[in-house]
């Protein structure tokens, strides 16, 4: 007899987790460990400028339908759906707009004809400075538009392209004493266009981002404002960055010194899900086991459970709990599948950390005897029906 | 010899009641009795689930298992040898009852029942997990 271990791979987040036994095993479950990180998806009336500069910004507008956490582009991170409302800053905290400045941030949509409106710097009767992501059947294209001393404007643009799916890093860089305006797509720049020197004043620097119904649904992750212009080398640093995951890219953004940072992942208190163990026989349940014991969780920290003959318990700490579930001895055959089935699993939510625990005894037993003689009372059917 | 398999009970005409009997041919080991229960809205808040296990002397077990989800909403019982749990959020149910039968001989009767159920009330899914082995002691064909 030997026990021995299985570790399951992690479902994307917003899934359950699920094994199903291989062919010719025999899983004997002596026990199953695994951790599920909940996470409220309302996003918070503020949110959080990180930078401590005190641009926090105000979720606005809360009549509309959907703003909401979402999985983050940049992995391990939330963001938010950003078409169906609207979040805005007040004034902010010193200005960035009299000079150079970068605005970055990460957005998605499947949809080339998706619209977006990204950060806006207001001043005089107009806004100042605003930076699109826009969309037509064409594609996409990125534009600054500027409005000076007389409330004229003008502005540039990238032209139309063809919009990549899946998380996008865009990029706009005002470099004032070259007089240059520069777009980055993925880190890659688009030619360097040059602009008229006009003196900008501004009797107000708010920043507005969200499309206000307007578009489908996108997704808007890590808005990054810095009062100089990014080099090429940084931009490119940033981009590889947000590939990798939240830490990486929080490495290379702090050095940078952003004016402000939101990364749009403003979370309400941590709710603990209900859990049930779910086995079908490959096509169909055959049991649905739920946890014994419910928590209100108020936390922020992942719930860790085990399922285990024998009898249920529960307990939490301030960073997270643990529950214990009782459920029958399960000896599964290849096929049958094992996994979670959570009530309420939200976008966001995320099971890790997955081991199945099992007893070989059976199917060693197994091998040592002809394949159609089993052991007492637990069987493996070969033939066709059934199972 | 023993073999796995499970049981479908028809369900296709809407009702508070399921069945399945032992066949003659089989001696069954239950592991799991699984069933999916729908329920409308107006119900007695004593609603429940039952299992019965009869012979044809009569019946010689009862295990209940309570409603978790309410009105107007779904509840999945699975009645196994495991200690009794429920959840439940808005419209569902999850629900496990403790049950450890002896070996059932043919023409054993199973029977779910949603007791104190109202007009709409209706299993839509009943299935038996069970080893079995052949009266015959042969090897299923």
């Amino acid at each position: 007899m030997t026990l021995r271990t299985v570790a399951v791979a992690d479902p994307v987040p917003g899934t359950d987790w699920s094994y199903t036994v291989p062919g010719r095993y025999l899983l004997d479950i002596t026990g199953i460990t695994a951790t599920l990180r909940t996470i409220n998806t309302t996003l918070q009336t503020t949110m959080a400028d990180i930078t401590g500069n005190g641009n926090d910004g105000t979720h606005g507008n809360p009549s509309l339908v959907g703003l909401e956490l979402v999985p983050g582009l940049v992995p391990d991170d939330l963001a938010i759906e950003c078409t169906h409302n609207t979040i805005g800053t007040a004034p902010l905290v010193a200005d960035p707009v009299a000079g150079d400045f970068t605005i970055a941030l990460w957005i998605a949509s499947d949809d080339p004809d998706a619209f977006f409106n990204c950060p806006i710097f207001r001043g005089t009767v107009n806004p100042t400075v605003r930076f699109q992501v826009r969309g037509n059947a064409f594609g996409g294209f990125f534009q600054l538009t500027r409005v000076y001393a007389g409330a004229s404007s003008d502005f540039f643009t990238t032209g139309t392209m063809p919009f990549p799916s899946g998380p996008v890093f865009v990029v706009a860089v005002y470099d004032e004493a070259a007089n240059h305006v520069e777009f980055y797509l993925n880190g890659t720049a688009f030619p360097a266009q040059s602009y008229a020197a006009h003196p900008m004043t501004e009797t107000s620097d708010e920043v507005v981002f969200g499309t206000n119904g307007v578009g489908v649904t996108s997704t808007m992750d890590e808005v990054v404002v810095f009062d100089t212009a990014l080099s090429a080398a940084d931009v490119s640093a940033l981009y590889a960055a947000g590939l990798v995951d939240w830490a990486t890219w929080q490495g290379v953004v702090t050095p940078l010194a952003p004016f402000a940072w939101w990364p749009l992942d403003d979370s309400g208190a941590n709710t603990n899900d209900f859990v049930a163990l779910l086995v079908t026989n490959g096509a169909n349940p055959v049991a649905d086991i739920p946890q014994g014991s419910v928590d209100v969780y108020a936390g922020s920290g992942p719930w860790a459970y085990s399922w285990q003959p024998g009898l249920g318990a529960s307990s939490q700490s301030p960073n997270g709990g643990v529950t214990t579930v009782a459920i029958p001895r399960l000896v599964l055959p290849a096929g049958y599948t094992v996994g979670a089935h959570t009530l309420d699993l939200s976008a966001a939510d995320e099971w890790s950390d997955i081991t199945i625990w099992w007893d070989d005894a059976l199917m060693a037993a197994l091998d040592d005897y002809n394949p159609y003689i089993f052991p007492p009372s637990i069987s493996l059917k070969f033939l066709t029906q059934g199972g | 010899m023993s073999w796995l398999d499970t049981l479908d009970i028809d369900v296709t005409t809407p009702g508070a009641t399921f069945t399945a009997t032992v066949p003659g041919d089989r001696l069954w080991t239950i592991r799991t009795v699984y069933a999916v229960a729908q329920l409308d809205a107006g119900g007695a808040p004593s609603r429940y689930y039952q299992l019965e296990i009869a012979t044809s002397t009569g019946t010689v077990a009862l295990v209940a298992a309570p409603n978790a989800a309410g009105d107007s909403a779904q509840d999945e019982i699975t009645w196994a040898n495991c200690p009794a749990a429920s959840i439940a959020v808005t419209g569902v149910g999850v629900v496990v009852a403790p049950f450890s039968p002896p070996v059932l001989y043919p023409g054993y009767v199973l029977t779910g029942t949603i007791v104190n159920a109202v007009l709409g009330d209706a299993w839509t899914t009943a299935r038996v997990w069970y080893d079995y082995v052949l009266t015959s002691g042969g090897v299923p064909a």
